[in-house]
């Protein structure tokens, strides 16, 4: 596939933001296509973020019927001063939606490069995950509390299966491998230690069965949301989900276990 | 006229509030994969400083790990400043290594000199990692390049500006 098919391709998906596999090993591999994939991708986010009316439905038909009956003169400039105006008010609906379109088509032209503002001055993207791996650090430095450094962990383990998730169909199989060794170490040697070596005195029994049944439940819901994914990603992948499935079911065995020991 | 003119300004402001407004736009797949692959190594590095911040018990050792975890920030913004030269990957990770200093490793050594006796061995190791954080941060700054595009970035000097307002606090 060349470089123009696979754009009009890209152009064509209903979101840019979700590559087929396909379009996937082409633009990993041609810089300009990526940009101009990533592009794409970005305009999809702006469009998507514009308002939209709560009656659009009722707007859009009523717009529709006004195409409909409207006819367009074949010499606007030759019509007499009232009769300009009168057939701008006629048509302000029709005006105002070519407004719109000539705004979006200015924006896709800025974003595209053709206009100079600046693919290149554009801040470069700000890695979420990383922001909320510190965030969770953070909080297991002020968690003075066991039920507070629980939690926290609790919040990484789920901030990496979202990202094994969201990384499943685009990363290397090395990649996701390391992911779900992330997740295997905070569930492992964070959670279900911490949970074993917590001292009897430091929860009522009451909120031992509360934290630890809620800390179980979130690893269940993330080990069937891995499942649900593994049919879908490529065969190489899904070693590494099934890891992650197998570390949060076990996770959630012991923990479920350890909520109700006698202590 | 005045209607159509009111109706073209409304798009146009809609148009442009749309664009500055909430959250920033979700990550392509492909920014989500190549920021994946330029952190990994940095993503592993905190999931175990986490780990190791999960162990510890006492305010004294939640600053140890929290010094860990600034440190493991300070070796890639040292990176980013020099070999990279990228100024927002700079920002991005001072931001960062700003949130760790301030919210996990200050208000721990505070805490450490709240609860244990001026003369107890804690308080030794205390004032230890007061001098060892405040030399982190002196090092640190030795190391960023003082002429270039990074040196010179408004942005950039702002937010080193705000991690560096921090050294007074670890020094206390």
């Amino acid at each position: 596939m060349n470089c123009q098919a696979v754009r009009n391709e890209i152009l064509s998906l209903p979101d840019p933001r979700q590559l087929p596999r396909v379009l996937q090993s082409h633009v990993a591999a041609c810089a300009g296509c990526r940009v101009w994939a990533e592009q794409a991708a970005r305009l999809e986010s702006v469009l998507e973020r514009l308002p939209v009316s709560a009656t659009s439905e009722h707007k859009k038909a009523a717009f529709l019927a006004q195409l409909a009956q409207s006819t367009t003169p074949a010499k606007p400039a030759a019509l007499p001063p009232q009769h300009t105006e009168h057939w701008f008010r006629q048509n302000a609906m029709l005006l105002g939606g070519l407004a719109a379109a000539l705004l979006v088509a200015c924006g896709w032209w800025l974003f595209s490069g053709n206009g100079n503002a600046s693919v290149a001055e554009s801040p470069a993207p700000r890695d979420p995950f990383l922001e909320k791996i510190v965030k969770r650090d953070v909080a297991l430095a002020q968690a003075d509390t066991p039920a507070k450094k629980l939690r926290a962990l609790g919040g990484l383990a789920e901030d990496i299966s979202s990202e094994a998730r969201g990384l499943a169909r685009i990363a290397t199989p090395d990649e996701l491998k390391d992911v779900a060794r992330w997740f295997d170490r905070v569930v492992t040697d964070g959670l279900v230690r911490q949970a074993e070596k917590l001292p009897a005195h430091a929860m009522l029994p009451a909120e031992r069965v509360s934290e630890f049944d809620a800390l179980a439940s979130q690893l269940a819901t993330a080990a069937d949301e891995v499942d649900r994914l593994s049919v879908e990603v490529p065969a190489e992948s899904k070693p590494a989900l099934q890891r992650i499935a197998d570390t949060a079911r076990d996770g959630q065995r012991k923990l479920r276990a350890l909520a109700r020991r006698e202590i | 006229m005045a209607r159509l003119a009111l109706l073209l300004t409304t798009f146009a402001s809609l148009a442009a509030w749309a664009g500055a407004q909430g959250p920033p736009p979700s990550l392509s797949a492909a920014d989500r994969v190549n920021l994946f692959k330029a952190n990994r190594t940095l993503l592993e590095n905190l999931v175990n400083d986490g780990i190791t911040l999960a162990d510890a018990d006492d305010p004294l050792k939640r600053a140890e790990g929290s010094r860990a975890t600034s440190l493991t920030l300070s070796n890639y913004l040292k990176r980013a400043a020099t070999e990279d030269q990228n100024p927002q990957r700079v920002v991005e990770l001072a931001e960062l290594m700003h949130d760790v200093l301030r919210d996990g490793l200050a208000p721990n050594l505070e805490e450490a000199a709240r609860i244990f006796p001026p003369d107890s061995p804690q308080a030794a190791q205390l004032a230890d990692l007061r001098r060892k954080s405040t030399a982190d941060l002196d090092t640190f700054a030795q190391a960023l390049p003082t002429a270039g595009k990074v040196a010179e970035n408004e942005v950039v000097k702002k937010a080193l500006a705000q991690l560096f307002d921090l050294r007074g606090r670890l020094a206390k």
